[in-house]
C-alpha cells in the first residue's frame, strides 16, 4: 500500500477529520463511477456514494492493509450497490422491452466520452438487468455468482444477461438514431 | 480459430467502464461528513461512561429518596394544644381539644406496641368529654386506624359565637389530621417490608379497636434492568460438504447480550417486560479436519469468492459446500485423496427486542419467577474468514477469503424460558440471576442445533 494510502488510512484509524475528507477526495471519482452505473439516476447514485463512504468510515478500523485499499473500498462500495439492488422488490420486471425502449426518452446532449455516453442508457435499463450486465461484463462475475448475489438462479442470469444486452443494444440504436436525426 | 472466438463489442464498450471515474456534485461531501461514524472503541467507552453515570444517577436518587423519608421521620409531630372557652350556663370549664395523632396521646398498651410494629397506626385516646366535638373523620389514605368514638354524643349548649369557634377548630382538626397522617404514612412506608403487598397483614391487634385494613397496593410498578447474558450454543452436529463428504462442526460458540430492560409490574404475581438488546458471538470457530477427494486443488490467496448456503443464524452452523470449494480451489469429488483442513471464524451481531412474561412466587426475601417470551432478531452486522489449508503428497497449500454472508437471515424470531431469581439489596434496588434457554423458531437447517443456553446477571432498579 503506498505512503500516502496509508498516512490517510491512519488519520481516518484516528478519527481526523481532514484524513476522512482526504480519503473522500482521493477516491470519490472512482467509488461515484461505480455507484452510477448500478443506479437508476444521478441523485441515487449520490446516495449510495454516501452510504458506501459510511460503510467504509465504519470498517476502517477492522480493515488489515495487506492489499490495495482502492480495491478494498470498491468492494465495500460494490456490496453497498447490491445491497441497494436486493432491497428492490422488483428486480427483473416482466416488460415489453421493446416497447418500453421506444417509450424512452434518451438525453439529448451529446456526449464526446464513450464511458460516459453509456452510463445514461444503463441507467434506463431495470434494476436486476443493470445488475447483471454490470456484474457479469464489468466485474466478471460468473452467472452462478451473480445468482447468489441476487438471490436468482444460474440460468435465470445467463438469461437475463441476453435480455438486458438486447434491451441495451436497442436503446444505443435509439440514441444513435436520434443524433443521426439531429 | 481466432475468427470463431465470439467478440461482443458491447462487451467492450461496458468493459471499458471499469475504470472510469465521474465526479460527484459538491453537495455529496456537505451532507457525508456529517454522517461520518465516530471512533468505535469512544463508542463503546461512551457507552460505559454513561452507563455508569446513568446507574451512579439512579442509584443517587434512590438514596435521596430514602434519606427524605428519614427526614420526615426526624420532623416532630406537633403538639400543639388548643383550649376553647365553652359557653355553657351550667358548666364553665377548659376541655383540652387535642390534635389526634399527637405523640402524647399515641397509646402505649402493650397490644398496641405489637399492633404498630407491624402496621402503621396510631391511636387516638379520646377522652368522653371530647366525643361531641371531634368530628368523625374518615380515613382518606386507608392506613393507620385512627379510633375515634363519635357514637357518644352529649348535647352542647353553645352560642352563635362559639359555634363558629368550634367550626374552626373542626377545620383546623381536620387539616391537621390529615397532614398527620400523610407524615405518618411517610414514615410507615418506610418501615414496610420490600414486597408489602405479598405480606398479608396479621398484626394481631385487638378486636375492635379498629376496622380491618386492606394491604398498601403498590402496583403498577415501573422497573429497569441493565445487565448482560452470556450465551453457549452447543453444536454437535455434521455438516454435509455433498453427498459424500461432511465434516464435524463440533465447536460450541458463546455469544454476549447487553442490553436494557423495562419491566410493568402489574401486580406481586405478574410481570411483563420488553427489552432491546444488542447481541454479538464473544468467539465463532469451526475447526475442521477433513479428509476430501480432490482430483487437483488450485488454491490461492484473495480468491474472490461468495458464501452461499444457509446461515443458521442463532447457532453459526453454515452449510459449508462451497465455501470449502471456493477457499480450497476448484474441488473435484472423485480423485484423489488429499487431506484439508479449514477453520471458519468471524463475528456478528444482532439487535435483539424481546417481550416476555414473568409469574412470581416469594421465596423469603428472594423472588423467583418463571417466565417465557418471544425476541425478533435484527442482523445488525456479520463478517466471516474461513481459512484452509491443504496438505497433498507434494505440497502444502494455505488459504484465506473473507466471505460474504449475503444469505444470512436478517431477522428471525426466537422463543425463551427460564427462570429469574430477584433478590433484594435495597427496597429500590435488587440483585437479579436468570438462567434461560433459547429456541430458534424460525426455519433453521436439519441437522443443527438450534437451541442454546444462556445466563443474564444484571441489577434491577425499581421505580417507586
Amino acid at each position: 500500500m503506498a505512503e500516502k494510502e496509508l498516512q490517510i488510512l491512519e488519520g481516518c484509524r484516528r478519527g481526523d477529520a481532514k484524513a476522512q475528507a482526504q480519503l473522500y477526495h482521493t477516491f470519490k471519482s472512482t467509488l461515484f463511477a461505480i455507484c452510477r452505473r448500478y443506479a437508476s439516476n444521478e441523485q441515487e447514485a449520490e446516495d449510495w456514494l454516501q452510504d458506501g463512504f459510511i460503510r467504509i468510515y465504519q470498517d476502517l478500523y477492522q480493515y488489515k492493509p495487506t492489499g490495495s485499499l482502492k480495491a478494498w473500498m470498491r468492494k465495500v462500495t460494490l456490496n453497498i450497490c447490491l445491497k441497494h439492488i436486493r432491497s428492490k422488490k422488483k428486480l427483473f420486471p416482466v416488460l415489453d422491452l421493446e416497447r418500453v425502449a421506444e417509450k424512452l426518452e434518451m438525453p439529448t446532449t451529446p456526449e464526446e466520452d464513450p464511458q460516459e455516453a453509456l452510463v445514461p442508457i444503463l441507467q434506463q435499463l431495470p434494476e436486476g438487468y443493470r445488475a447483471v450486465i454490470n456484474l457479469y461484463v464489468i466485474e466478471a462475475y460468473s452467472h452462478k455468482e451473480i445468482g447468489e448475489f441476487l438471490g436468482i438462479t444460474e440460468s435465470s442470469s445467463r438469461s437475463q444477461l441476453t435480455r438486458a444486452k438486447k434491451f441495451m443494444r436497442q436503446l444505443i440504436e435509439k440514441k444513435r438514431t436520434k443524433n443521426i436525426v439531429k | 480459430m481466432e475468427q470463431f472466438k465470439n467478440i461482443d463489442p458491447l462487451d467492450d464498450w461496458l468493459k471499458s467502464m471499469k475504470d472510469a471515474s465521474s465526479e460527484p456534485a459538491s453537495e455529496v461531501w456537505e451532507a457525508l461528513s456529517g454522517r461520518i461514524p465516530k471512533k468505535p472503541s469512544n463508542k463503546r467507552r461512551g457507552f460505559w461512561l454513561w452507563g455508569l453515570l446513568l446507574i451512579f444517577g439512579l442509584s443517587s436518587i434512590g438514596y435521596l429518596l430514602i434519606n427524605e423519608n428519614e427526614k420526615i421521620n426526624a420532623i416532630p409531630i406537633e403538639s400543639k394544644v388548643i383550649t376553647v372557652e365553652k359557653t355553657n350556663k351550667n358548666k364553665t370549664s377548659q376541655t383540652p381539644i387535642i390534635t389526634p395523632l399527637d405523640p402524647q396521646t399515641i397509646s402505649n398498651s402493650p397490644a398496641q406496641k405489637v399492633q404498630n410494629r407491624n402496621r402503621p397506626t396510631a391511636f387516638y385516646k379520646s377522652p368522653n368529654s371530647l366525643n361531641s366535638i371531634l368530628p368523625k373523620v374518615e380515613n382518606p389514605l386507608k392506613i393507620g386506624a385512627l379510633s375515634v368514638d363519635s357514637t357518644v354524643s352529649a348535647p352542647i349548649e353553645s352560642s352563635v359565637e362559639t359555634k363558629e369557634i368550634l367550626d374552626q377548630i373542626k377545620s383546623d382538626f381536620r387539616q391537621k389530621y390529615v397532614d398527620n397522617l400523610r407524615q405518618i404514612k411517610n414514615i410507615e412506608l418506610k418501615k414496610l417490608p420490600v414486597y408489602p403487598t405479598i405480606l398479608a397483614y396479621d398484626s394481631g391487634t385487638p378486636k375492635g379497636t379498629h376496622s380491618s385494613l386492606k394491604p398498601l397496593n403498590i402496583y403498577p410498578l415501573l422497573s429497569v434492568d441493565a445487565g448482560m447474558k452470556l450465551n453457549h450454543f452447543p453444536i454437535h452436529k455434521l455438516l454435509e460438504i455433498d453427498d459424500k463428504n461432511a465434516i464435524n462442526a463440533g465447536s460450541p460458540i458463546q455469544t454476549y447480550e447487553m442490553g436494557l430492560q423495562m419491566n410493568f409490574e402489574i401486580n406481586s404475581k405478574w410481570m411483563v417486560s420488553w427489552n432491546v438488546i444488542s447481541r454479538k458471538n464473544l468467539h465463532f470457530e469451526i475447526i475442521n479436519n477433513a479428509a476430501l477427494a480432490y482430483s487437483h486443488s488450485k488454491m490461492e490467496t484473495n480468491v474472490r469468492g461468495v458464501m452461499t448456503g444457509t446461515y443458521d443464524h442463532d447457532v453459526g452452523a453454515i452449510a459449508l459446500r462451497s465455501t470449502v470449494q471456493q477457499a480450497a480451489g476448484t474441488y473435484y469429488p472423485e480423485g484423489n485423496f488429499v487431506h484439508t483442513e479449514f477453520k471458519l471464524s468471524g463475528d456478528w451481531t444482532y439487535k435483539k427486542s424481546s417481550l416476555f412474561v414473568y409469574r412470581r412466587f416469594i421465596q423469603n426475601k428472594t423472588r423467583l419467577a418463571i417466565k417465557a417470551g418471544v425476541g425478533l432478531n435484527t442482523l445488525e452486522k456479520a463478517k466471516m474468514r474461513v481459512h484452509a489449508v491443504e496438505y497433498s503428497d507434494s505440497r502444502i497449500l494455505d488459504a484465506h477469503m473473507n466471505i460474504m454472508l449475503h444469505d444470512l437471515k436478517k431477522r428471525y424470531v426466537d422463543g425463551a424460558l427460564g427462570l429469574d431469581f430477584e433478590r433484594p439489596l435495597f427496597p429500590f434496588l435488587s440483585i437479579v440471576f436468570a438462567p434461560e434457554i433459547n429456541i430458534a423458531l424460525s426455519p433453521v437447517l436439519k441437522n443443527h442445533s438450534n437451541v442454546g443456553f444462556g445466563l443474564y446477571g444484571g441489577l434491577r432498579y425499581r421505580i417507586r
